[in-house]
C-alpha cells in the first residue's frame, strides 16, 4: 500500500512540531525515520496512522485521503511508543484478545508469531512480569500477527538483545520481499544499519532524507 | 448515629433506602447517602468499561474496529455488567425485602426498573465523558453529570429510561465517530 504525506503541519496549541511534511513510502520497502528524541517521530507516525488529525496537509494510503474522510489507517498495525496491554492476561492471550477483533487469525498464527519474535517461552507468563525487551516483543507481535500491509514500528529495538534484535531484523526483511511498506522509527540510527532502504531525519520541523538505496 | 440506625430499622421503606432507589425525600440524609453510593458505582464503572480502553490500547483498537461498532460493544458490555450487579445487590438484600412480602413480580419488576435506570444514567455519563473532550473540562462534565443524576427517584415511567438509553446510545455513537481522534490526541496527552 503507498502512502503519501503531503504538506503534512502539526501544531499542539502555539507549539510547531511538523512542518511542511512531503514524503511518498511505498510498498516492499522498509524506511527509516531518526530525529533526536522530542523530534516529531512518534506525532508523524500517529499522524499516518491517523490517530492524530494534522493542523494541515494530507495523508493518502493508496490516494485516498484518511484525514479529511476522519478514517484511520487501513490494513495498517502499529507500535507507537510504549506498547500498552492488559497486564493481568499473558502475552497469549493479550494478543489472542487483539486477533479476536477481527477474527483474521487464530491460536497457530499467533504462536508462529511470538516464535518469529522469540518470546515463546513466555507466552504464558502475565504481562505484568514482562522486562522491557519482552514487552517491546510482543509490542511488535501484535504489528506482525495479522498479516497487515502497512507496518509501523516506534523504536522496535529499545531493551532488546542482539539475538533477538537479529531474529526480528531478519523478520522485518522476509516482510518487506512480501510487499509490505514497512516504517521504523528510532533516535539511534545504529538500529537501522542494513535494513532500511531509505532513511528521513526529522529536523527542524521538517523531513529529510539521509540516505537511500 | 443514632438517627442513621432509626433509619435502618424495618421501616415501611429501609428496602428502597438501602438499595439506593428512594429520593422522593431528600431531606432524608440516609435514602441521599445510599443513593449517591450506588449512583457513583454505576457511574464508575460506565466511565472504567470506556476509558480503561482508552488508557490501554485505544490506538489500536480503532486500527482494528470502527469507532460506531466499538461504542455499541461497549455499551452492551456495560448494560450486562448492570445488569449482573444489580442483581447480586437484590440477592444480598433478599432478607431484608422478605421481611415486607413483596410478591416475586414486584421483585422483578424493582430489578428492571433499576437496571433501565442505572442504564440509563451510565450511558448518559458515556455520552457526557465524550463531550468533555470536546470541551477540554473534565470539572464541568462531572458538574453537570452531578447536577442531572441528584435528586431523582425511580418511580417514573419505564418508557423515559428506555428513550433515555436509545437516544444516548445514538447520541454517543454519533460523538465518538466524530470526535474519535481529538479523544485519542487528549488521552495521549493526559498519559
Amino acid at each position: 500500500m503507498k502512502i503519501k504525506l503531503v504538506d503534512i503541519s502539526k501544531k499542539f496549541k502555539d507549539t510547531t512540531i511538523l512542518e511542511n511534511i512531503n514524503v511518498e513510502f511505498k510498498p516492499g520497502k522498509i524506511y527509516g525515520l531518526v530525529g533526536r528524541n522530542g523530534a516529531g517521530k512518534s506525532v508523524l507516525l500517529k499522524i499516518i496512522c491517523g490517530f492524530y488529525n494534522p493542523t494541515s496537509g494530507k495523508v493518502l494510503f493508496d490516494d485516498k485521503c484518511i484525514n479529511l474522510e476522519k478514517e484511520f489507517a487501513p490494513s495498517t498495525r502499529a507500535l507507537i511508543e510504549r506498547p500498552n496491554f492488559l497486564p493481568d492476561a499473558t502475552g497469549y492471550q493479550n494478543l489472542h484478545l487483539l486477533a479476536s477483533i477481527q477474527g483474521k487469525v487464530g491460536e497457530k498464527e499467533i504462536i508462529e508469531t511470538l516464535k518469529k519474535v522469540n518470546l515463546l517461552s513466555e507466552k504464558d507468563k502475565k504481562y505484568s512480569k514482562y522486562s522491557l525487551g519482552m514487552k517491546q516483543k510482543l509490542g511488535i507481535a501484535q504489528v506482525l500477527m495479522e498479516d497487515p500491509e502497512v507496518e509501523i514500528l516506534d523504536e522496535p529495538f529499545n531493551g532488546i538483545d542482539d539475538e533477538s534484535k537479529e531474529m526480528i531484523t531478519k523478520v522485518l526483511l522476509e516482510e518487506k520481499k512480501k510487499g509490505k511498506t514497512i516504517i521504523l522509527a528510532t533516535h539511534m540510527k545504529e538500529d537501522l544499519n542494513n535494513l532500511c532502504d531509505t532513511v528521513f531525519k526529522i529536523e527542524n520541523y521538517t523531513l529529510k532524507e539521509e540516505s537511500g538505496k | 448515629m443514632e438517627l442513621l440506625f432509626q433509619k435502618l430499622l424495618p421501616g415501611d421503606d429501609t428496602y428502597n433506602i438501602i438499595l439506593g432507589r428512594n429520593l422522593s425525600d431528600i431531606q432524608d440524609y440516609t435514602a441521599v447517602l445510599f443513593f449517591i453510593f450506588n449512583s457513583a458505582f454505576y457511574i464508575y464503572i460506565a466511565l472504567h468499561i470506556i476509558t480503561r480502553d482508552l488508557i490501554y490500547n485505544l490506538d489500536n483498537i480503532f486500527l482494528r474496529i470502527k469507532e460506531e461498532k466499538f461504542i455499541l460493544e461497549k455499551i452492551i458490555c456495560l448494560i450486562f455488567s448492570i445488569f449482573i450487579f444489580r442483581t447480586i445487590e437484590y440477592i444480598v438484600a433478599l432478607p431484608l425485602i422478605l421481611k415486607f412480602n413483596l410478591s416475586i413480580i414486584t421483585v422483578l419488576t424493582m430489578i428492571i426498573k433499576d437496571i433501565l435506570y442505572y442504564s440509563c444514567i451510565s450511558i448518559m455519563t458515556i455520552f457526557l465523558r465524550e463531550l468533555s473532550y470536546k470541551i477540554n473540562n473534565m470539572y464541568i462534565f462531572l458538574i453537570i453529570l452531578m447536577l442531572i443524576i441528584i435528586p431523582k427517584n425511580f418511580d417514573i415511567s419505564y418508557l423515559y429510561y428506555l428513550l433515555g438509553i436509545i437516544i444516548f446510545s445514538i447520541l454517543s455513537i454519533i460523538v465518538m465517530r466524530n470526535n474519535s481522534k481529538n479523544i485519542i490526541e487528549k488521552e495521549g496527552e493526559n498519559k
